[in-house]
């Protein structure tokens, strides 16, 4: 069974821009690109992808399940298999970055919060401002930051918007991986992971 | 429609935090005590001078036209159905409608606006569950403990203020005329009416700020709109109450 069927869809949202028709298949253990420049609808991809934005055409599938006609909870169940982060989205405004990463943990009521979130703060070199709130930091603390949270998950499936490409978080990534997750990560030059086992290529719709 | 909504809103943040387990409760508990914090605590003084206002107002003028017209047995009675079932808790209802209620929908339109709440959502985080209902367990408590704030304020305000006014008075037999009056169904009243008054602004003004779209220009609009919905709905919370309590075989004679 596929983690993630995007099924010849169009998607289109006003400040998020247009993709399609697109074709993704993402399987366990895979690591897909999707490629396309400035304004070529990667954010609004992965939106899609978690039903955050409806397609205009086509079907998205996540773990074999249609996302269309969902109701809340069940929508919710499966996106609690997944993990999004998408660079300069908005962390939690009055929360400390240490809460932000750690509140998804928290909340699937997992144990050993703490010691996941500290050692990602260590990895990703984020110790210094992890007591700070998101405004009180910089564009590439918060980025970091948000792909902390997302990777603190035990997510099945990343999606993953122009993540901050470090040695660290390349190595952490790599680690979800080769755990039985998978992930599609929007880039804007493939050159970025050669690892990766399929590219599909973005154009606006 | 919009009750429909706001129903909903409630009963998915309830089923939500109901399933919340180990460090998810931890959250949720924290989340709760900042909102009596910032709904109860915080409001003492602006609740306090309402109920010393009222409390003077009202009792000073039946402890001292009362006796005039020979019906001064009836205080103790009338000033438990005016103050402590009826204007206490819909003046505090008011107040934090006003103060609370604003806020509420101002903080959730602009985390909506920001995109951090989608932000949430995208990491598995139920907003519903995390976002609404410790906001309502919070108001909800906040409003009966206010009310009891209020009450006992307005009491000892109007009560020491006709004391001191008119020497036939003092201030424990006034006391004791209100403690004759007082019955428990008059004491659960006016807990069911706090409760229902809390949950429904903080419900509410929940649903109008996540209503909000994606301009910042949506956040005073639903903060309005959010407010002015919470206000009617202590209206109709009060009457509903009200005719579903009162003894209308008294009221006949």
């Amino acid at each position: 069974m596929s983690f993630l069927t995007v099924d010849v869809a169009t998607f289109h949202e006003p400040g998020h821009g247009s993709v399609g028709p697109v074709d993704v298949v993402v399987e366990p253990g895979e690591l897909v690109l999707a490629v396309g420049g400035e304004g070529s609808g990667k954010t609004v991809l992965l939106r899609g992808c978690l039903g955050l934005a409806a397609p205009k055409s086509g079907a998205v599938a996540l773990f074999g399940t249609p996302l269309a006609s969902l109701d809340h909870d069940s929508l919710m169940a499966l996106r609690a298999r997944c993990a999004l982060a998408s660079s300069g989205a908005p962390l939690v405004a009055n929360q400390s970055l240490f809460d932000n990463i750690a509140l998804p943990l928290w909340m699937r009521g997992a144990p050993g919060a703490a010691l996941v979130v500290g050692e990602l703060l260590e990895r990703l070199e984020l110790v210094e401002v992890a007591a700070r709130r998101p405004d009180d930091v910089l564009p590439r603390h918060r980025d970091l930051a948000l792909l902390a949270r997302a990777l603190a998950v035990p997510a099945e499936l990343y999606l993953l918007d122009e993540p901050p490409i470090t040695p660290a978080a390349r190595a952490l990534l790599r680690a979800r991986l080769d755990a039985g997750a998978a992930a599609l990560i929007t880039v804007r030059h493939e050159a970025h992971f050669p690892e990766a086992s399929r590219r599909v290529l973005l154009g606006a719709a | 429609m919009t009750l429909l909504a706001m129903m909903s809103l409630l009963v998915a943040s309830v089923r939500g935090a109901l399933g919340a387990r180990g460090a998810a409760r931890d959250v949720l508990r924290r989340a709760s005590f900042r909102q009596i914090l910032f709904t109860g605590i915080e409001a003492i003084p602006v609740v306090g001078l309402l109920a010393a206002t009222v409390g003077v107002l009202v009792i000073v003028q039946s402890a001292t036209s009362l006796p005039d017209i020979g019906q001064a047995e009836f205080m103790g009675r009338l000033l438990v159905l005016l103050i402590g079932k009826e204007l206490g808790p819909v003046l505090v209802a008011f107040v934090v409608a006003s103060r609370s209620g604003a806020a509420i929908a101002a903080e959730l339109s602009t985390m909506k606006v920001r995109g951090e709440i989608e932000g949430l959502v995208g990491v598995g985080v139920d907003p519903l569950a995390f976002l609404v209902f410790p906001r309502v367990l919070g108001v909800a408590v906040a409003v009966a403990s206010l009310t009891v704030v209020f009450n006992v304020v307005a009491f000892f305000a109007g009560f020491s203020f006709a004391a001191i006014s008119r020497e036939s008075l003092t201030l424990v037999g006034l006391f004791t005329t209100l403690f004759h009056a007082l019955t428990l169904g008059d004491i659960a009243t006016f807990v069911l009416k706090s409760l229902l008054y809390g949950t429904a602004i903080a419900a509410i003004c929940a649903h109008y700020g996540l209503s909000a779209g994606a301009s910042s220009t949506d956040v005073p609009r639903v903060t309005l709109r959010a407010v002015v919905a919470a206000l009617v709905a202590c209206v109709v919370v009060e009457v509903v109450v009200t005719a579903l309590t009162i003894d209308v075989g008294a009221l006949i004679g």
